[in-house]
């Protein structure tokens, strides 16, 4: 119980002592407070010190404020001086810096330090390209942007001089720029020739870095084109290959590796077929199988919305020009062939043939296809499907369309 | 001091021996248990915080009780996460048995019977099912301490003594803290028969012979134990309260209004036999042989109160088999709860009965009159026949994670782990797909964020909880509707920061692809990582639902402190009085232990009826189950087959049904396989099926199959012609013939351009510096409208890369309406090529599909069907719209060598064949059909993706039916809200474009006179599957 007594004693002992103001300070408004260092301009990165002919270090404060933000120090005693020392990130910031001496919650005193960039050392640049990429022709520019600044990062004053170096296949350029409100900026403008080009400053014996910008070729101008294929007959089993000649910009340069160009071909029934290819070194290529019959395809190449191709007219002829059909004994068997090309060759095997089963009034009952081997195609009419009776049969291959009659037994 | 029970000495070897060993190989392949684990890690990491930022874009661990998972975090920072699990694994196991033990003691009073129950325990395939199959440590902890409190429970309602409330309430108080369900629900079921069997007893006591208990004698005991029975329910309650108090908080906060999702255990069993497997034949197991047995014993008047318990559990267990548990439970509960439980709790109540069939089997009084009756021989048949059920049982259980594994083969995790943390990739979400629950693992590994989450109750974002679905990552299993959600996070990635996806199912990549995601690279463990383009990094403030500090210490601190709180009371109680050699008290329930003398001759002959019954329904079952998988005796037979082994790439199996008489060889059908590639042989599941015959004969039948694909991309409906013909009594299929068409060149060259962008050229962990940024390319948007067509809008258009390089092209559009509020915002999926060469032109649909409107509740539909489109209703309708098109550099999925050709028109009809040029295989072509009027303004862009690839210099042949367009409605057209990279479209084009020639799109049109349309245009986009 005794115990117990004593540790209540204890807690109201803390209780009373967490609730008491930490030290009460005697409310002393009336101190003086006289500014002993009366420098105003520094150059950033310098110590600062401000002094006051006072020693009351209690609630004091310097508040200090510039670009970066604002601050509350406190004073260094100093042998009976009130001392304040500007911290380093203040310090080497130039511009004005404003500061307080608060005591007590009152301002007592202000002033302004200026601070301005320290040029004597060296010196950093900061820089900036962009675009990273031009279209070639003069009128596409990138900027290349020049922030001559000192050690600390801050902008060196208006006029210091920079030399801006253009490098282009076998010209370098160099003009002289001049910084004006911090910085410095030009335009790069694209040549008439699509290439790398690199850009670099210097300033006071401090070089940039490298910067890259490219010039990619402009958009395409017309062009023509060309076929080659292997013959000229429409055995839809050859690749014939359109080429364009070399696409190429107003200023004559290769355009870029990679551009669509659309072959868009139209046949002789005017539907449009489409085959595309990109370029390599400017020269597109595409591909189509020959058609299976007859035709008359008009060709024209597009870089849309850039560029056309002159039209082209190719005609195929027919490769197979006619089929035999033979029917067997009871008519179920029906054999076409042997398909032969355009040299009485047995025609490479997958052409297609379609046969439609009719009945006697007409009606389409079924329809097959199959793909020839070994130039024939041969189709079975199964009596469990067709009974015995008269039928009529269509077969087509190669745009040939031939019919007959069979009776199934 | 109580007798060493030998049995149960025996039973706690063998069980550790046999679930302790085994659960190294079936634990970490199990449902949950990864689940628990990753949780474990949340805890490890953060004991006091409940938010966890790593699943569902953030989720609270305070959704699921967290002793398991503390316990688990804890043991963890002594040997790493698996230790935790296994060792608490063990602790459960040995738990279990030990209250199985008390359990049956408790029902009993019987020594040896509590011994055989618990050497039972071990091997029952319940117990197996739940912690080698299903991995539900917490419930089984939380189970297994409801069993220990049950005796303590009895003792403190019997006798009064305050001891026992203190003990069964320090129990209950852990099953609390380890699992919801259980205590609640073990009120109910558990406990309240038990209290009916303590008043029982205590009437018992008034009466001579059990047969005096009357009404009036038991409600008489009744209020002379009521304020006993009031002050243990009344403190239960407050413990099943305060002890998870901020997860009822939780659960008040977010209430679970998520559509329900599908599980096996609301199945009817017998029409889906596999739930019917999993959910009730397993965990009953050999139980339902003697269910008779149990029945006869339940309903005795002691057990009555148990009895019905075991009914109800009984009945509630069998799911959607009949209405009854659905009216019992009522919708929310019955779409809520799995309903597995209930018979994994009567399965465990029939326990003790089990284990007292046994021994009275063994040993007893049933033994001696099997022997009399039917001789000692039938007696031994009869028992190796139980023992050898069970074993079946057993090995058979254990066994199905081995022949029908529910996860993926695992998956070595490391390099996933090391790509996240490289190059800041963490700083996105990402998304695993095809990991199954080992995405779980995967989570628990890294710091890094996914959209997904495998704790579907804790779900957030109203576009996964207003879908069935489980999870992203398993989306294919939930057919339309999780393909569905799955594109709507694919198509507006950007919204959720999701940059990266981990693909361990090549199923997926498809409409990865036509979402616009490309490969990144394959890691080293087989696994596809994707990305995206365009996708901003997450904020590195996200925001969070913070609870108060002292929920947080409630949770930090209370479940553990049970543990320790019921160590003392119950452990350290015995062994002190062991040390002081006092002897424990004898339960009282031990007083009502029964003669077994006189079994039931009724019984027997009415359980062997029904054991009878069982097995004829067995084998009636199981052949059923071969009747209908035999395969050749009708057409529709072995045309089901045929696809069904198409279907799981079975081709032996599939060429086994083709007619043996034509003249293909296995290994001519295996090539022909082996070079089919498309949307449909590669990447489709097929969903249903139909036969209709066109021509039918005794011996032969032309049939036409109408077939639904489930595919990445949409459903794809297919018709197949076949002939069938019987040889010898079984029909087979004649083989189709295959394209023998030709290549023209054995060899033959392609030049190309090829792009490669380094990404960053300095290696630094720093921010990418600006020299490594490339310049976005250019696009110009060269037309868009708003449209109105079948009661959706869409905007389309058509977009140019009018920039020298290959550009990765995002469409977003946003719609307006008259007071320009916005009303919704989504970007463009497959009806467009979201990879461009320079000067490429590609047209665009942008739909807006559920998540896009604003208030998505008004817009999803009940079920969600991505083909389907809910017609809008607002009072306000869109008028305006807006479009941001992104370009970034491209450099891979560039291929453009297919070309159009031998097109055919008829009325509705175009025909024509793709030819591929160039020398990569297209694996899913997908043709883009714009329509223009006769202005030739586009008004509308419609796809088809093809079901064949088109291999290399061969040719494919398509159909496409145009659609009807008189109803197509333009709402606006300008051009004045779009905008390229930020700027607006018109300055772009007119700095860089300057002398466009305007003309130049109508050499591309096709005259085709349709319905509202007269002009059409064919684009190809080419979806390569495996690039060389």
């Amino acid at each position: 119980m005794k115990n117990l007594n004593n540790y209540i004693t204890i807690y109201i002992f803390i209780l009373i002592l967490g609730c008491s103001r930490q030290a009460s300070v005697k409310e002393n408004d009336v101190a003086s407070f006289k500014l002993l260092s009366k420098q105003e301009q520094y150059i950033a990165g310098d110590q600062i010190l401000i002094d006051f002919d006072n020693d009351i270090t209690l609630n004091t404060y310097l508040v200090i404020n510039n670009s970066l933000g604002t601050s509350a120090i406190k004073p260094i005693e100093n042998k009976k001086k009130l001392s304040f020392k500007i911290p380093d990130s203040y310090a080497q910031k130039s511009g004005l810096c404003h500061w307080f001496l608060v005591y007590n919650s009152q301002i007592q005193y202000t002033g302004v330090l200026n601070l301005v960039p320290n040029s004597e050392k060296e010196i950093r640049l900061e820089s900036y390209l962009g675009p990273r990429s031009l279209t070639a022709g003069n009128n596409d520019y990138s900027m290349f942007v020049i922030i001559p600044m000192d050690i600390f990062g801050n902008p060196l004053p208006d006029n210091t001089s920079i030399i801006n170096k253009v490098q282009f296949e076998n010209d370098i350029k160099e003009t002289a720029l001049l910084t004006k409100d911090l910085i410095s900026w030009t335009n790069i403008y694209s040549p008439k020739k699509s290439g790398r080009m690199l850009v670099s400053a210097t300033s006071k014996s401090t070089d940039s870095k490298e910067f890259t910008t490219i010039v990619f070729p402009g958009n395409a101008t017309n062009f023509e084109i060309s076929f080659t294929r292997n013959h000229k007959f429409a055995d839809g089993n050859q690749v014939i290959t359109f080429k364009t000649t070399q696409l190429k910009d107003a200023f004559g340069n290769s355009i870029s590796d990679g551009t669509l160009v659309t072959f868009i071909i139209t046949n002789s029934k005017g539907v449009k077929l489409k085959a595309q290819g990109t370029t390599i070194n400017g020269i597109a290529e595409a591909r189509l199988l020959h058609p299976v019959q007859k035709e008359i395809w008009e060709v024209k190449a597009f870089v849309l919305g850039a560029a056309e191709s002159q039209k082209i007219t190719l005609a195929f002829e027919a490769s197979i020009i006619d089929f035999e059909i033979n029917t067997s004994k009871n008519g179920r068997t029906i054999t076409i062939g042997p398909l032969k090309g355009f040299m009485k060759q047995l025609v490479p095997d997958g052409i297609p043939i379609e046969l439609k089963v009719f009945d006697t009034n007409d009606k389409e009952i079924n329809n097959f296809i199959i793909s020839s081997i070994k130039g024939k195609g041969t189709f079975l009419l199964s009596q469990d499907f067709f009974p015995n009776g008269n039928y009529k049969i269509v077969l087509e291959t190669a745009g040939i369309i031939k019919s007959r009659t069979v009776l199934l037994k | 001091m109580q007798r060493t029970n030998i049995l149960l000495i025996v039973a706690l070897f063998i069980g550790v021996a046999f679930h302790g060993s085994s659960i190294f190989f079936t634990l970490e392949t199990t449902y949950d248990a990864l689940i628990h684990l990753f949780f474990a890690d949340h805890y490890a990491n953060s004991w006091f915080e409940p938010w966890d930022y790593r699943w569902y874009t953030g989720f609270t661990v305070q959704a699921y009780p967290p002793l398991v998972h503390q316990s688990i975090g804890l043991l963890s920072h002594i040997g790493g996460l698996k230790f935790g699990m296994f060792s608490v694994a063990l602790i459960a196991i040995i738990l279990f048995i030990t209250g199985a033990y008390r359990f049956a003691l408790l029902l009993t009073g019987n020594r040896k019977i509590a011994g055989y129950t618990a050497l039972l325990a071990v091997f029952s395939s319940t117990f197996v099912e739940t912690l080698h199959i299903f991995g539900q440590l917490p419930s089984i902890v939380g189970l297994s301490v409801l069993l220990h409190s049950l005796p303590e429970i009895y003792l403190w309602v019997k006798t009064g003594r305050r001891r026992y409330l203190f003990t069964s309430l320090s129990l209950i108080a852990v099953t609390v803290t380890s699992h919801h369900v259980t205590p609640i629900f073990g009120m109910v079921f558990f406990i309240f028969p038990l209290l009916g069997m303590v008043v029982m007893d205590a009437a018992r006591d008034r009466v001579k012979t059990s047969k005096e208990i009357t009404f009036p004698v038991f409600f008489r005991e009744f209020k002379k134990l009521f304020w006993r029975i009031v002050t243990f329910g009344f403190s239960s309650l407050v413990l099943i309260v305060v002890c998870i108090l901020p997860y009822w908080i939780n659960s008040k906060k977010n209430p679970i209004t998520q559509v329900p999702i599908p599980h096996g255990s609301r199945d009817n069993f017998l029409e889906v036999t596999s739930s019917g497997l999993v959910f009730f034949m397993i965990p009953w197991g050999v139980l339902l042989f003697i269910l008779p047995y149990l029945f006869y014993r339940f309903f005795s008047k002691r057990y009555l109160f148990f009895g019905l318990s075991f009914s109800m559990l009984t009945l509630l267990g069998t799911g959607g088999t009949t209405p009854i548990p659905l009216k019992l439970l009522g919708e929310t509960a019955f779409n809520i709860l799995t309903l597995d439980r209930f018979t994994l709790w009567a399965t465990i109540m029939a326990l003790p009965l089990f284990g007292e069939f046994a021994y009275r089997m063994v040993e007893g009084d049933l033994k001696l009159h099997i022997q009399k009756r039917f001789g000692a021989v039938y007696h031994r048949i009869l028992g190796g026949l139980l023992i050898g059920g069970i074993l079946f049982m057993v090995i058979f259980t254990m066994s199905l994670g081995y022949f029908r594994p529910s996860q993926p083969q695992k998956i070595k995790m490391q390099p996933i782990i090391n790509f996240l943390n490289q190059d800041q990739h963490d700083h996105w979400r990402y998304l695993p797909l095809g990991f199954g629950d080992q995405m779980a693992w995967l989570s628990a590994q890294t710091k890094a964020m996914t959209v997904d989450g495998n704790y579907h109750s804790a779900r957030r974002l109203p576009e996964l909880t207003t879908r069935a679905i489980e999870r992203l990552e398993n989306s294919k299993f939930r057919g339309v509707e999780g393909i569905g959600s799955l594109q709507q996070f694919l198509t507006v990635p950007e919204k959720y920061n999701l940059k990266y996806i981990f693909s361990n199912d090549k199923f997926y990549d498809p409409i990865l692809y036509f979402c616009g995601w490309q490969r990144l690279q394959q890691l080293e463990n087989g696994i596809m990582v994707w990305e995206k383009l365009n996708v901003p990094p997450l904020p590195t403030i996200i925001p969070k639902e913070d609870v108060s500090i002292v929920l947080k210490l409630i949770w930090g601190i209370i479940p553990l402190l049970t543990v320790v709180i019921a160590f003392i009371i119950n452990i350290q109680w015995i062994w002190v009085r062991a040390l002081n050699s006092k002897p424990l008290p004898q339960g009282k329930f031990m007083d009502y232990a029964i003669s077994y003398t006189s079994f039931s001759k009724r019984l027997v002959i009415i359980n062997h009826f029904w054991a009878l019954l069982i097995l004829i329904i067995l084998g009636f079952g199981t052949y059923q189950f071969y009747v209908k998988n035999t395969t050749q005796i009708a057409p529709e037979n072995v045309v089901k087959a045929y696809y069904d082994a198409l279907d799981f790439k079975e081709f032996n199996r599939a060429y086994s049904y083709l007619d043996p008489k034509s003249d293909k060889s296995l290994s001519q059908y295996m090539l022909e396989v082996s070079v089919t590639d498309g949307i449909l042989s590669s990447y489709a599941k097929l969903d249903s099926i139909a036969i209709h015959f066109l021509d039918k004969s005794s011996n032969s039948a032309h049939v036409k199959v109408v077939t639904r694909w489930i595919t990445p991309l949409e459903n794809i409906y297919k018709d197949y012609f076949h002939t069938v013909i019987k040889r010898k009594g079984k029909w087979y299929i004649e083989p189709s013939n295959l394209n023998n068409d030709l290549p023209p060149d054995q060899l033959f060259t392609s030049n190309n351009t090829t792009f490669f962008n380094h990404g960053r050229r300095r290696i630094t962990t720093q921010q990418t510096h600006h020299e490594d940024v490339l310049k976005q390319p250019e696009l110009e948007v060269l037309s868009a409208k708003l449209v109105q067509y079948n009661g959706r809008y869409s905007i389309i258009g058509e977009l140019q890369n009018i920039d020298n390089v290959p550009a990765d092209v995002v469409v977003k559009g946003t719609l307006y309406n008259n007071q320009d509020i916005e009303l919704a915002t989504y970007s463009s999926k497959y009806h467009m090529k979201h990879k461009l060469m320079p000067k490429e032109t590609t047209s665009f649909r942008i739909d807006f599909e559920g998540i896009a409107w604003a208030s998505t509740k008004d817009t999803i539909p009940p079920t969600f069907d991505p083909d389907e489109f809910t017609p809008v209703t607002f009072e306000e309708q869109p008028t305006k719209f807006n479009l941001q098109c992104a370009g970034n550099v491209a450099n891979t999925d560039l291929y453009k060598e297919v070309s159009l050709q031998q097109l055919q028109f008829e009325e509705h009809k175009i025909s024509g064949i793709l030819f591929n040029s160039g020398i990569q295989e297209v694996t899913i072509p997908e043709l883009l059909i714009s329509y223009y009027d006769n202005q030739s303004q586009l008004i509308w862009v419609d796809h088809q993706f093809m079901t064949d690839g088109v291999r290399i210099q061969r040719q494919q042949f398509f159909n496409y039916e145009v659609l009807p367009l008189t109803e197509v409605k333009t709402i606006s057209s300008s051009l004045t809200n779009c905008f390229v990279n930020g700027l607006p479209n018109a300055e772009i084009g007119q700095k860089i474009f300057p002398n466009r020639n305007v003309s130049h799109p109508n050499s591309y049109l096709q005259p085709f006179m349709g319905d509202g349309f007269n002009f059409i245009k064919f684009e190809i986009n080419s979806y390569i599957g495996n690039p060389k």
